[in-house]
């Protein structure tokens, strides 16, 4: 299994202030790896340093210390750039071109014949469903179309790993759906993806591995079937016709009870038998509506792992 | 590939030096000014100056004064850019008393040291008075010009009078006018007007050219008082004078006399003229 | 070599801004529009006609140079198309030299569209062209090199300013370099060493356009001396090779935020 990308205590320190004395960590030694053919989550809170790492990667900025390879070759070698593929955030591109042109011109920055780099372009075109608007000036086009010309061009190249920093923002469910089989096609046809993003819904479906940034740091990473139990923790009961002081006497004073509009929603131990409970709702005359299993999801890790960076007091950002 | 970068720009500036030295070569000192010949009149320029128009005059005042000093340094003949300069200085900026001064004084002394054309000083300094009526100053430089280059004392009279009307102007512009008419072509008169040139020019070339004139009469001055002294020791001892050293022999001087650069004066055993030595450095025009 | 892409890319971008259009078609206006001073102004037309189209030439050349020459790298940073572009197998400096070569190539097409129109002029006054007539074009091509200067210049300070700065910046520039002998010249009649170093430093390290000048004396049907010529062009090329050079130092350190 090859190492697809791997950073070696990155970080970046930015001089900020107008006299630009103050500094500021916006990422401290970071220690990555990415396997070969997997798809990877990158999370974190806004600023936690997402972007700054991509940049990085893309040799955009340049570290203050440490290093990063792409398949085992610095990112500061132009050869790296063969193998990857981009997608920044708020992708935007140059409005005079046709998207036809727009992707041709970059085409041609690889070392491809003029038919093999229509051929490409063609496909993509189609891929992304695009087609139809390729002559139109890429000015006119949609947010959601734009984002279409930026997976395109991130894929003119058919490179082993392709970047993406926040793919779904701004997109419709609709969107979201196609760049998730989108993402999942890639590592099909063996390919590695690396994507930040805020919906933690999507890297439950997708990633085989995340890591979590906060404040520049790396605080959290493994395997996702490792960070997030399998295992059934709580069960969810919805209970309509019922008030709140009843229920509460019922079930004594340990149980939580959110309420919800019209019902009640109680969550209690998994391994909490339900019969006297369900007797007892229904002696008081209340209607129980669901009874629904609650595993750990990915956002519960994420915040358990993010609150306990804030409570480490680890807020030290600015020197 | 950064210090290929880096070797490269070095060697541009080099080669940037040494392309702009061969440029500066060939197209001469004067190149800048060259292009006077070619401008449109001064007023169009004064409106294409935006405002600008003193730091223009200032700019184009410079390039005279250079144009002059580089000619002079070359010992190159002819001044023919110095009118144009000038002009486009003063119409610039119609109050440059300084460039009006400068520039009269030169067009009218004789080659090598100036253009040779006092009529054109005239004009000049005409055109100014338009623009200053104010200005006194500018009538006394009529008035130098008439007397000196034009030998016209009548004229130059005329002028001081004029000036001496201002209220502000200088106190011996009236008085002058007269002594000026009385006695042409006294040496007082020149020396005195010479001496007003050096202590009110701040230009060091003005400044100059009045020391130099300074000394000529000077230098005038002792050789006729030579030529005196000589005639009545001839007449006294009855013996032809055969040079000044003979001179310091009979104890009238206690080293042979020189003019004011230090050169010795001659006596001419054939003509019996004093003069300069023929290697002095005090002007003879 | 990505260089030819990417200056192609930089020509479109530059051939489809419409203020390109406007001051090209405005510039060719004005130089025809000599042929209706012949009614008006007595003297000679044609040294009218060469000063105005020559004057325009270099005039809207150096507007459309600053202009355009300032955003070239801004606009990439600015609007992000940089971090798309970069992410591909392209060095920093391919892309400095890209952009450097797609505008000039840009100002060669409108010097070239604007001579013609002298031309057309001149052969309409006098229907026919002479030998002499080719000082034009010498002279446009002399035109065409000051304006790769201030191509150069313009880009210079794309790479690190924005472009309120780049276009003051450079117009100073401009200014001064036509006055850069003076600078020296008063560097000559003062007494302090140190002026005189200033200045003669300042003399080399400015770009000296006073070295172009020479529409006033094309007009007036002067010869230009082919050494003079040569040592000029010379000049240009290498000035705008050593501030494009800087572009890309500069230009490779720079971090995108």
């Amino acid at each position: 299994m090859s190492i697809a990308v791997a950073t070696q205590n990155l970080s970046k320190t930015y001089q900020a202030g107008f006299w630009k004395t103050k500094s500021v960590r916006a990422l401290e030694n970071l220690n990555l790896e990415v396997q070969a053919n997997e798809i990877f989550g990158y999370l974190g809170p806004n600023g936690a340093g997402k972007s700054t790492t991509f940049k990085l990667l893309m040799s955009l900025i340049y570290p203050t210390s440490g290093k990063a390879e792409i398949f085992g070759r610095s990112v500061y070698e132009p050869k790296t750039r063969y193998q990857i593929g981009y997608l920044p955030e708020h992708p935007y591109f140059y409005e005079y071109l046709s998207a036809e042109e727009f992707l041709l011109f970059y085409g041609s920055l690889f070392d491809y014949s003029t038919l093999e780099i229509k051929t490409k372009v063609d496909h993509l075109l189609r891929l992304t469903e695009i087609f139809h608007a390729r002559k139109l000036q890429l000015r006119r086009f949609s947010k959601g179309m734009l984002q279409r010309v930026g997976i395109a061009q991130a894929l003119i190249n058919d490179p082993q790993i392709i970047f993406l920093d926040e793919p779904m923002s701004g997109l419709d469910p609709m969107g979201r759906r196609e760049v998730r089989d989108l993402i999942l096609s890639l590592k099909k046809d063996g390919k590695t993806v690396f994507f930040s993003t805020h919906i933690l819904n999507d890297v439950e479906t997708l990633c085989d591995r995340v890591a979590v940034v906060n404040h520049g740091k790396l605080i959290g990473s493994g395997r996702l079937s490792e960070l997030i139990s399998q295992e059934i923790t709580h069960t969810e009961i919805i209970i309509a016709n019922m008030d709140f002081a009843t229920l509460r006497q019922v079930l004594g004073p340990d149980v939580m009870i959110n309420l919800g509009g019209t019902t009640l929603r109680v969550e209690v131990d998994a391994n909490r038998s339900l019969a006297p409970l369900v007797e007892h709702v229904e002696r008081a005359s209340g209607k129980i509506l669901a009874i629904n299993p609650i595993r750990q999801t990915m956002e519960d890790y994420f915040l358990r792992v993010v609150n306990h960076d804030k409570s480490q007091g680890a807020y030290k950002s600015e020197i | 590939m950064i210090n290929l970068v880096r070797i490269c720009l070095v060697a541009v500036c080099v080669a940037v030096y040494f392309v702009q030295s061969a440029i500066d070569q060939g197209v001469g000192f004067y190149h800048p000014a060259q292009e006077v010949l070619f401008l449109p009149s001064g007023s169009f320029l004064k409106k294409l100056s935006l405002g600008y128009n003193g730091l223009l005059a200032d700019i184009y005042w410079m390039r005279a004064v250079q144009y002059y000093g580089g000619k002079r340094l070359k010992n190159e003949p002819g001044f023919r850019l110095l009118e144009p300069l000038i002009n486009i200085a003063t119409t610039l900026d119609p109050q440059s008393l300084h460039a009006y001064r400068f520039g009269s004084v030169f067009l009218s002394e004789r080659e090598p040291v100036g253009a040779g054309q006092p009529e054109r000083a005239i004009a000049l300094l005409q055109r100014g008075i338009e623009h200053n009526p104010d200005e006194w100053q500018l009538h006394r430089d009529v008035g130098f010009i008439y007397y000196w280059f034009l030998n016209d004392y009548k004229k130059a009279a005329e002028s001081f009078l004029e000036g001496s009307r201002n209220p502000k102007a200088a106190v011996w512009m009236k008085t002058f006018a007269a002594q000026l008419l009385a006695q042409g072509g006294s040496r007082e008169v020149a020396r005195f007007l010479w001496q007003e040139v050096y202590q009110t020019s701040e230009n060091q070339r003005m400044k100059e050219n009045a020391r130099e004139h300074l000394q000529k009469i000077r230098a005038e001055e002792d050789i006729e008082m030579l030529q005196v002294l000589i005639t009545r020791i001839e007449a006294k001892t009855g013996r032809k004078i055969g040079s000044v050293d003979q001179l310091v022999d009979l104890g009238v001087f206690k080293s042979p006399p020189s003019d004011p650069n230090g050169f010795r004066y001659i006596l001419d055993p054939r003509s019996g003229q004093v003069g300069l030595a023929p290697d002095s450095t005090i002007r003879r025009y | 070599m990505k260089i030819i892409p990417i200056a192609a890319n930089t020509f479109k971008e530059c051939v489809r801004d419409k203020v390109l259009y406007n001051l090209v078609i405005f510039g060719v206006l004005i130089i025809v529009s000599s042929l209706l001073l012949s009614s008006i102004t007595i003297g000679d037309v044609k040294e009218i006609i060469i000063n105005l189209g020559l004057s325009t030439l270099s005039i809207f050349g150096t507007l459309i140079a600053i202009f355009i020459g300032i955003q070239l790298v801004y606009k990439e940073i600015d609007k992000k198309t940089i971090y798309s572009l970069l992410a591909k197998p392209v060095g920093r400096y391919e892309f400095i030299l890209g952009k450097y070569f797609g505008l000039t190539l840009t100002l060669t097409v409108n010097v070239t569209v604007m001579l013609l129109g002298i031309y057309a002029s001149i052969l309409y006054l006098q229907r026919s062209l002479e030998m002499a007539d080719l000082q034009v074009l010498w002279a446009g091509v002399l035109i065409l090199v000051q304006l790769m200067m201030v191509i150069a210049i313009a880009l210079f300070f794309s790479t690190f300013s924005t472009p309120a700065f780049s276009a003051l910046f450079a117009f100073c520039l401009y200014v001064i370099g036509h006055f850069s002998s003076d600078i020296r010249q008063y560097g000559f009649s003062s007494h302090s060493l140190i002026t005189q170093v200033l200045t003669a430093s300042l003399y080399y390290l400015l770009p000296n356009f006073e070295n172009f000048s020479v529409i006033a004396s094309t007009a007036h049907g002067q010869l230009l001396s082919w050494k003079i010529f040569f040592l000029s062009l010379v000049y240009g090329l290498t000035y705008s090779t050593g501030l494009v050079l800087l572009a890309i130092l500069v230009f490779q350190r720079r971090n995108f935020k």
